[in-house]
């Protein structure tokens, strides 16, 4: 017999989302206890399958104050609701306050599976958190989390997630890193849709805004079966809150103050709705930031100014909703001074200089001097939405224009940018969902998408990335067995890419000379050649995850393949890259990148321990790979241009293996006290040399200990955290392959508060120190590591409430 | 790998694609907005004789193929020298020298290698050439447009030259007194900002 209560969030419009999440700002209630539940005896007679639906109300202590029978046969009502009222929450919430809320809880009876048996069998609680859920390692920010990043890009208010880190651009601009893979072999999903971008640079920041998110999931490790392509290394979801249904309109404010960089920060967010089903959207929120401090210097021109703007429009009726939104992403940030891009010898001179050349020279300023990047990003998008019985179709066609310009330091006389990417992206996302089955076995779910795109480059400037147009499609199809104690997925994709580059001259002919062109796959034209390519790629996952012991202990096993297409860059670039001393030389017969990966995690919930682990190994085929070219005898090959010899840096495939461990542990997340302590191994090699790749990141830990004092007057929910983050040194690496040997490890304090005051209108502040002994350090991973520290202390406080 | 045909129609349905095929966009507006040098020329005359020969290092295509001259001096003689710098993927190519003239408190040229002894190399016991600076700037400085060659000794060796671009930070001034003379101690990593060039010349004193 099995009676499984599936889902305790309220539901929402049902295949509205796929990936499940809270109502704008309220976390709901969490079923924490499993009960047992008799399969009723007078259903015995007729063998009788049934869904029940109850709605529970659980206060803000976690207890459940009152049950109603929604719907079900009558022979289920009253073990139903004699179940649900037994059953222990742990409460709803707003930001951090425990409310009172309505939950439904869907309970599904099967009778015995032989008429002999004890009509008594335990009862298997399913919770809609998908994280649980996912047979993949995943974790989900909500409002709450991303509101302690209040201020923060992307990439910082990610790498609170285990096994996530960050790769600092110059000063500002981070990128994400996930289990060691950059952001060529990440995706973003931003409202479901494939975020375009000049990802290759490494001082490229993720052009998202994390305000206009009401949650941000990070999965780790290969999704391509689900996802497509780029999803090697991880898929970052960003999900916006969801409409509001209710009539009236609501609020959200935000601020924070930075005082390394002085930089204040503010966002609004209005939400409104009618009863005609009508609801409305705007928001934006600006930051202005000065030079960053190290701590011994100041990181001359490294001002920032960001900005950004969205609305959105819905209108839902009972069986569908259509939904229109636009954002738009605006940030100009200086490149740091030191950042110069010289020779290789004066690079490595510079490197043993314990500080820049010029630090003396360098002030405080939120002025913004070349050089400079100057970065939009606008998207929007059209979703449409309609249910049944039949199941649920969804559709998102999405339009998205990426514009980046970089001023370089030039004579007076030139006024424009040197460099200038225009990269336009259009593109349509089909799902259906076809409704539940459940045979006796368990519930099968599942959909099957399609996806196609259409993408054009065009770049102006001295030769660096070629101009393209491209077309891409991919066909996807999973199916999910939910039975007692386990659920199996699993998943198959297709999907092509047809390409074509358009070099220059120059390029074409640089390329050729090398041999790695082939002549006849190109046609010129007047001033360019034409060069198609075209690409397949398949992926498969197969995911499993067991409740070895109900809501207390879950294992997932997965193993997925994922795809990458090659990069234009990666094909056929040829020049000086604009902030790193080599000569950067295409591949063009470069294939297509292929992983294979496994992942294991444990999943621990209990009162006093909450921990999550994960192992995984994965193995890289053809893994595009930029390091030192050398010649047949073994010694370095240089490039000679006007400005000096530079070494020559190519693509190349090779195979990798990336092994890793990472995880969290969090001891007695109720009490006064309490422990959190979370972070990741990485190991990524070369499989033929057994060399350890460049930029794998070092080993790291942060363990913090959490304070939660009574309630002090009107002050709520007061947290206090001291912590320390540990980073090893990257000492696997060959300092030889590198143009320094790696930083050494660091040891950083910090200091997190949070509370809430107020009765009537709720305030929520927190302060973030960080570096609050204003060490020096560089970090590994960083492209800044290589030309000044990484900016010192840092402490930012926020204030945040709902009207 | 195969070129799919199929979206050729799809092309119809999209406007603005033409600028992606490169044909038809202003695309040498925008080199120029690159300060683009692709050849270096030394013009030696001689204070004897009078008499002018130029060495050029030149890159025209800027794809890092680049045509060297080899530089022989006489023994026993001193040559005025100055520089001249184009960008020749412009057409016609472009006189660079002007621009460089008009900044020249952002800009100096250095001398080095084996063949030289000047203030940016300090003592040299091989040099075969000595050079000197013969311009300054407003402030006082030396730019390296004009330069005095006297020949030491019979020999051959190496002379690297290299013009720095060093744009002001935070409104201070990175061309300051004494860089050669930095330059010789601690190599172009002890001073600021970056190289426009750096090439190398085989030198001779016959």
């Amino acid at each position: 017999m099995l009676c499984v209560p599936l889902g305790t969030a309220q539901a929402d419009s049902p295949g509205s989302n796929n990936d499940g999440q809270a109502a704008s700002g309220v976390q709901p209630p969490r079923l924490l206890q499993q009960i047992e539940l008799d399969y009723p005896e007078a259903a015995l007679s007729t063998r009788e399958h049934g869904d029940v639906s109850v709605l529970v109300d659980v206060d803000a202590a976690g207890q459940v104050t009152g049950v109603r029978f929604e719907s079900g046969a009558e022979v289920f009502r009253e073990v139903s609701l004699e179940a649900a009222s037994r059953l222990v929450f742990s409460p709803a919430t707003t930001g951090d306050t425990p409310v009172a809320a309505t939950t439904r809880v869907l309970f599904h009876f099967a009778p015995p599976e032989t008429p002999a048996a004890k009509p008594v069998a335990e009862m298997v609680v399913h919770s809609s958190d998908p994280d649980r859920e996912d047979t993949r390692a995943r974790t989900t920010l909500d409002e709450a989390d991303l509101e302690r990043s209040t201020g923060e890009g992307l990439a910082e208010t990610i790498a609170q997630v285990p096994g996530v880190r960050m790769a600092q651009g110059n000063a500002d601009a981070a990128k994400p890193i996930i289990r060691g893979q950059r952001e060529r072999r990440l995706l973003v999903l931003y409202d479901g849709v494939r975020h375009e971008s000049q990802k290759w640079g490494p001082d490229h920041a993720t052009e998202i805004d994390p305000f206009s998110a009401g949650s941000i999931s990070v999965i780790r490790g290969a999704a391509g079966a689900r996802y497509g392509p780029d999803a090697i290394g991880g898929v970052i979801l960003v999900e916006p809150p969801p409409m509001r249904t209710d009539p009236g309109i609501i609020g959200k404010l935000l601020t924070s103050y930075s005082t390394n960089g002085q930089r204040p920060y503010g966002a609004l967010r209005l939400d409104g709705a009618n009863e005609g089903g009508l609801s409305a959207r705007v928001e934006g929120n600006a930051a202005i930031g000065s030079s960053l401090l190290a701590p011994d210097y100041i990181l001359g021109n490294t001002g920032t100014r960001v900005w950004n703007l969205g609305g959105a429009a819905a209108y839902r009726w009972n069986t569908g909703s259509i939904r229109l939104s636009w954002h738009h992403h605006d940030f100009n940030a200086g490149v740091f001074y030191g950042v110069n891009n010289s020779t290789p010898s004066d690079f490595e001179a510079q490197l043993e200089a314990e500080r820049p050349i010029t630090a003396d020279l360098w002030s405080v300023s939120y002025e913004i001097d070349r050089p400079y990047q100057a970065v939009t990003h606008d998207v929007g998008l059209l979703n449409a939405d309609i249910f049944g019985e039949w199941g649920s179709l969804e559709a998102t066609y999405a339009f998205q224009i990426n514009l980046r310009r970089e001023f370089e330091q030039v004579r007076d006389s030139i006024t424009g940018p040197q460099f200038d990417f225009t990269l336009r992206t259009h593109s349509l996302d089909v799902l259906y969902q076809p409704p539940t089955f459940s045979p006796a076995i368990g519930d099968l779910t599942g959909g099957v998408g399609l996806q196609g795109s259409f993408q054009e480059n065009v770049y102006r400037g001295l030769s660096l990335i070629t101009n393209y147009r491209a077309f891409s499609g991919g066909l996807f199809a999973y199916e999910r067995l939910s039975m007692n104690r386990v659920d199996v997925e699993v998943g198959a994709r297709t999907d092509a890419l047809s390409r074509t580059a358009y070099l220059r001259e120059r390029d074409y002919e640089a390329h050729v000379r090398r041999e790695t062109l082939n002549e006849e796959g190109c046609e010129e034209r007047e001033t360019t050649f034409r060069c198609p390519a075209a690409y397949t790629a398949s992926s498969f996952s197969l995911g499993t995850l067991v409740h070895v012991i109900p809501e207390r202990l879950d294992l997932k096993l997965d193993l997925s393949t994922a795809s990458r297409f090659p990069n234009v860059d990666e094909l056929y670039i040829f020049g000086s890259s604009p902030s790193f001393p080599v000569y950067a030389i295409g591949y063009p017969e470069l294939g297509v990148e292929t992983v294979w990966g496994s992942s294991l995690t444990a999943g621990l919930r209990s009162l006093w321990v909450e921990a999550e682990a994960s192992v995984y190994g994965q193995l890289v085929d053809d893994y595009i790979y930029f390091s030192p070219e050398l010649n047949a005898d073994g010694a370095p090959r240089y490039e000679v241009t006007i400005r000096g010899t530079w070494p020559s840096w190519v693509f190349q495939p090779i195979d990798a293996v990336f092994t890793g461990v990472d995880g969290s542990v969090t001891l007695a997340p109720q009490a006064p006290i309490g422990l959190d302590v979370r972070g990741g191994i990485v190991r990524a090699e070369n499989r033929s040399s057994g060399d350890q790749l460049i930029g794998t990141p070092p080993d790291r830990l942060k363990i913090a200990l959490i304070g939660r004092p009574p309630k002090l007057g009107p002050v709520r929910d007061l947290t206090l955290s001291p912590n320390v983050e540990l980073v090893a040194s990257q000492s696997r690496v060959d300092p030889d392959d590198d143009f320094v040997p790696p930083p050494p490890g660091y040891a950083l304090l910090g200091l997190d508060l949070g509370m809430e005051i107020g009765t009537r209108r709720v305030f929520r502040a927190g302060l973030e120190a960080r570096n609050l002994t204003n060490t020096a350090y560089r970090e590994y991973t960083s492209l800044l590591r290589y030309y000044a520290d990484h900016p010192g202390r840092d402490i930012r406080v926020r204030l945040g409430t709902d009207f | 790998m195969k070129s799919i045909t199929l979206t050729a129609p799809l092309l119809l349905l999209l406007a603005a694609c033409a600028d992606v095929e490169g044909d038809d966009h202003d695309h040498d507006h925008h080199d120029h907005e690159h300060e683009v040098m692709t050849t270096i020329s030394l013009t030696f005359t001689s204070q004897t004789d009078g008499s002018a020969f130029e060495a050029v290092w030149a890159d025209p295509e800027n794809d890092g193929s680049p045509v060297v001259d080899d530089i022989f001096l006489l023994d026993g003689d001193a040559y005025d020298v100055s520089m001249g710098i184009l960008n020749e993927l412009e057409d016609p190519a472009e006189d660079v020298t002007p621009e460089i003239t008009d900044e020249s408190e952002e800009h100096q040229f250095f001398f080095t290698g084996s063949a030289v002894e000047g203030p940016a190399t300090g003592a040299n016991d091989a040099a075969v050439v000595a050079h000197a600076y013969a311009d300054l700037d407003e402030n006082g400085l030396p730019i390296g447009l004009s330069n005095t060659f006297t020949t030491l000794a019979i020999g051959a060796g190496e002379l690297t030259v290299t013009l720095r671009h060093m744009p002001p930070e935070s409104d201070q001034a990175v061309k300051v007194e004494g860089l050669a003379e930095t330059v010789a101690e601690g190599g172009f990593g002890a001073i600021g900002g970056a190289n426009d060039i750096e090439v190398t010349f085989n030198l001779e004193v016959e």
